[in-house]
């Protein structure tokens, strides 16, 4: 007994190993260097300056600006890519002819790399690309726009790539959590006279409530800390129009060598994801008792 | 506790044990100093055009001033290596067009001819995270041996490079414009200036045509023109939601700032009080200047009349350059970067492509730097052992026969005076405008400013952007920019006067 414990112990080593040296020590450096100036430009003053960067980042209107339009791709991207994703779940799980084909079909846009979705959509949107040629030849605008050069369109240009990125994810998710709810339920709601949408609504969507809560945690984590759409397809412009959390570290730290700063920024990142998480955790764990 | 189960004190005990032993195998391998082994070098995609300005700012010579150095020679130096042994190296390269690829493979196979037992592996660090990616490799030291070095001025601060005093003879420097040999010396940890670069490339900017849409719009190519004659023919040049006169790149590094920049010098807007190069030490920062409004309104108007392509907030010098060629505008402010290419592609569309001056403000028409190309050794190459063999590529890359291999491939042209009389550009029209531009060179930032180019790359620029979509004034951005810079120096350690 005492070996077959310790051997599962052992294989487990390695992994227990890797997040130790790849997440946490990098983890905590990064924490320790956000109280310290580092500049690279002035390698030989690093000075222990405490909590004053994170001063400096409160009353930095940049970040303030860089916080809430954080959250507003992050909120877009996860409504755009679940209520998408949902749509191709409920489609891939329907009996079709060549399902199968319409599932890998559906995953396309998630095998895409990142910086070549976001170059064709920068290419799609562009002042005489597809998207103002369609829209044009159907009257529904007059002028080519530029959609990424506009301020009040560019985020919601990205937040529709992210999405389209995105969706997958939740479809593939949702589908598995689909294919377990219990035959039975349905059957049951087809005989009480339940219509497609009631049954969707009191059946289906109670009994993917997990994997919606798991899925919606994860994407709403990766979405806030992602920097490659934005950064191939606007560099966080027009005029810091689609500048987010994570762009501000971004360029704070390669863009003016400002590491501790950027390490601040980071941190504040990390934080406003763990209370996030936190509270989500605990609002599906209070509804799941109640 | 049942004997048989392994206790959670016993697993974290070994977890500990465990860690500690893998911890000690780097911390070994590090304390050996293994070399850093030659990176694959991955073949170069044929991305578009990058802006290859020298930060620096530098001065330009007299394209017309003889040559006072005689052919560069390099001197064969001792390596202390048993002849015939192969030797690797890795240099890095931030542009990749198809042209400049070819031409490294010219100049490699000539060098191949002369120093069979180097071989060279050429990577690509593509020009918009080059200088982010080159910082966080030299802080890992994992940088290549040599290669492109145009962030000297980063690097040097990390020791992340080999200074040149000893390896490049002072005639091999004479064959650059007196006032470019300045810039190619930063000061180093030693806070004494050393030389750390030299040039194989030229380049200062003029404003691109496509001489087809002038000849179409009854417009004549001037031999020089002021900025108000430069937006009569941008209006002329205009065809709503057809054609735009110009097309400007407010999104990136590099190249969108210095085009703007010179706007603002058009105007006589500057860094500091007279020329930057003429700054050697720190004095009051004019940025904020009624010049500089007057360069900034200047540049924004060419939007804001609708002259300019509508997508120039977000436009980098890759939808510049599609825009004009593609025939979206009429004209753009560029370096010599890849005038062949450009001219080859405007051909095939039934276009010609011609070069003017830049036009001239109420300051005239102040040029940009006119030194470009930087290459330098990185600290890898001195942590191998292999500088000697690192110089050797270096200096023939940069020496005239490299050089005119190189330009005479690409199209660009060449650092050393000698060869501007070289009828590949002296006879070439498309040349004229920038050989006569070195004359009017002068820095972006003078000499003590170091570093303070990523302030406008990364501060400026977005105000620019601002500038174009109306939610910034002007006087707003010559303020805020102004301040962005003060701080950032001061942050650094350097002092500014207040004027």
């Amino acid at each position: 007994m005492l070996r077959k414990n310790a051997v599962a112990y052992l294989f487990l080593l390695p992994a227990c190993v890797s997040i130790l040296f790849v997440d946490f020590v990098p983890m905590i450096y990064g924490v320790r260097l956000s109280f310290y100036v580092k500049n690279i430009f002035r390698p030989d003053y690093q000075p222990f300056v405490g909590l004053q960067q994170y001063r400096q980042l409160i009353e930095d209107p940049l970040f303030i600006r860089s916080f809430l339009q954080g959250w507003y791709w992050t909120i877009g991207s996860v409504i755009g890519s679940f209520v998408v994703g949902m749509v191709a779940a409920i489609v891939m799980n329907q009996r079709l002819p060549a399902r199968g084909l319409i599932r890998g079909i559906i995953l396309i846009p998630w095998v895409v790399p990142s910086a070549l979705a976001a170059m064709m959509f920068a290419l799609l949107l562009t002042s005489v690309g597809l998207v103002n040629t369609v829209l044009t030849n159907l009257g529904v605008i007059h002028d080519w726009h530029p959609w990424l050069s506009d301020p009040r369109t560019a985020m919601p240009a990205l937040i529709l790539t992210n999405t389209w990125k995105g969706f997958p994810f939740f479809a593939v998710m949702l589908l598995a959590g689909m294919q377990a709810i219990p035959v039975e339920l349905y059957e049951a709601s087809r005989i009480d006279g339940a219509t497609a949408w009631q049954t969707f609504w009191y059946v289906t969507l109670p009994s993917l409530r997990s994997t919606i809560m798991i899925s919606t945690l994860l994407s709403t984590i990766w979405t806030f800390s992602s920097i490659d759409l934005i950064y191939i397809m606007t560099s966080g412009g027009p005029f810091y129009a689609t500048f987010t959390l994570a762009m501000f570290a971004y360029v704070t730290a390669f863009g003016t060598g400002q590491m501790g700063y950027a390490a601040a920024a980071s941190v504040v990142v990390a934080l406003i994801l763990m209370i996030f998480t936190a509270i989500y955790l605990y609002a599906y764990l209070r509804h799941s008792d109640a | 506790m049942s004997p048989e189960r392994l206790s959670r004190r016993r697993f974290l005990g070994g977890l500990a044990a465990g860690s500690g032993l893998l911890l000690a195998v780097p911390l070994l391998n590090a304390c050996g100093g293994g070399a850093t082994a030659p990176t694959a070098a991955p073949t170069a995609s044929g991305q578009a055009a990058a802006p290859t300005a020298a930060p620096t700012g530098t001065a330009g010579g007299s394209p017309t001033a003889a040559p006072t150095a005689t052919a560069a020679t390099v001197t064969p130096v001792a390596t202390g290596r048993p002849t015939g042994q192969t030797v690797k190296l890795t240099n890095v390269e931030n542009d990749s067009r198809p042209l400049d690829n070819k031409a490294y493979e010219n100049v490699y196979k000539a060098f191949r001819e002369k120093h069979p037992n180097i071989e060279i592996e050429f990577q690509i660090l593509p020009w918009e995270q080059a200088e982010a990616k080159e910082r966080t490799m030299a802080e890992a030291g994992t940088l290549p041996d040599m290669g492109r070095a145009n962030f000297a001025a980063s690097l040097v601060k990390l020791d992340a490079m080999v200074p040149l005093d000893d390896l490049a003879t002072s005639d091999y420097l004479a064959r650059y414009p007196k006032s470019w040999i300045d810039d190619l010396y930063f000061e180093g940890p030693d806070k004494q200036r050393h030389l750390y670069a030299v040039a194989w490339f030229a380049g200062d900017k003029a404003i691109l045509i496509n001489k087809t849409f002038f000849d179409e719009a009854g417009l004549t190519r001037p031999a020089s023109w002021t900025t108000d004659e430069f937006v009569e023919a941008a209006k002329k040049l205009t065809i709503p939601n057809k054609r735009w006169g110009v097309t400007i790149d407010a999104a990136g590094i590099g190249d969108p700032w210095q085009n703007f920049w010179l706007c603002v010098r058009a105007f006589g807007g500057g860094f500091v009080k007279g020329r930057a190069s003429d700054s050697k030490s720190p004095e009051p920062v004019t940025i904020n200047s009624p010049e500089f409004i007057k360069g900034a309104t200047w540049w924004r108007d060419l939007y804001k009349n609708g002259y300019a392509v509508p997508s120039a907030p977000t436009d980098t010098y890759k939808e510049r350059d599609a825009n004009f060629m593609s025939g979206k505008a009429a004209m753009m402010w560029q370096g010599p970067w890849s005038l062949i290419d450009q001219r080859e592609t405007l051909k095939k569309q039934g276009w010609e492509l011609a070069a003017l001056p830049l036009p001239k403000g109420p300051a005239g028409n102040p040029q940009s730097s006119g030194l470009a190309g930087l290459a330098g050794i990185f600290s890898t190459a001195r942590k191998r052992g292999v500088v000697q063999e690192a110089w050797q590529w270096v200096s023939f890359l940069c020496s005239d026969e490299g050089q005119k291999i190189y330009s005479g491939t690409n199209g660009m042209l060449p650092a050393s005076q000698a060869l501007w009389k070289d009828p590949q550009f002296a006879n070439d029209p498309i040349y004229s405008g920038y050989l006569e531009g070195f004359q009017n060179g002068d820095r972006d930032y003078p000499i003590w400013a170091v570093g303070v180019q990523s302030v406008f790359d990364q501060k400026g620029v977005p105000m620019m952007q601002g500038l174009l979509l109306n939610q910034l004034t002007p006087e707003q951005m010559a303020q805020q920019l102004q301040d962005e810079v003060i701080r950032f120096l001061e942050n650094n350690g350097i002092k500014v006067p207040r004027g």
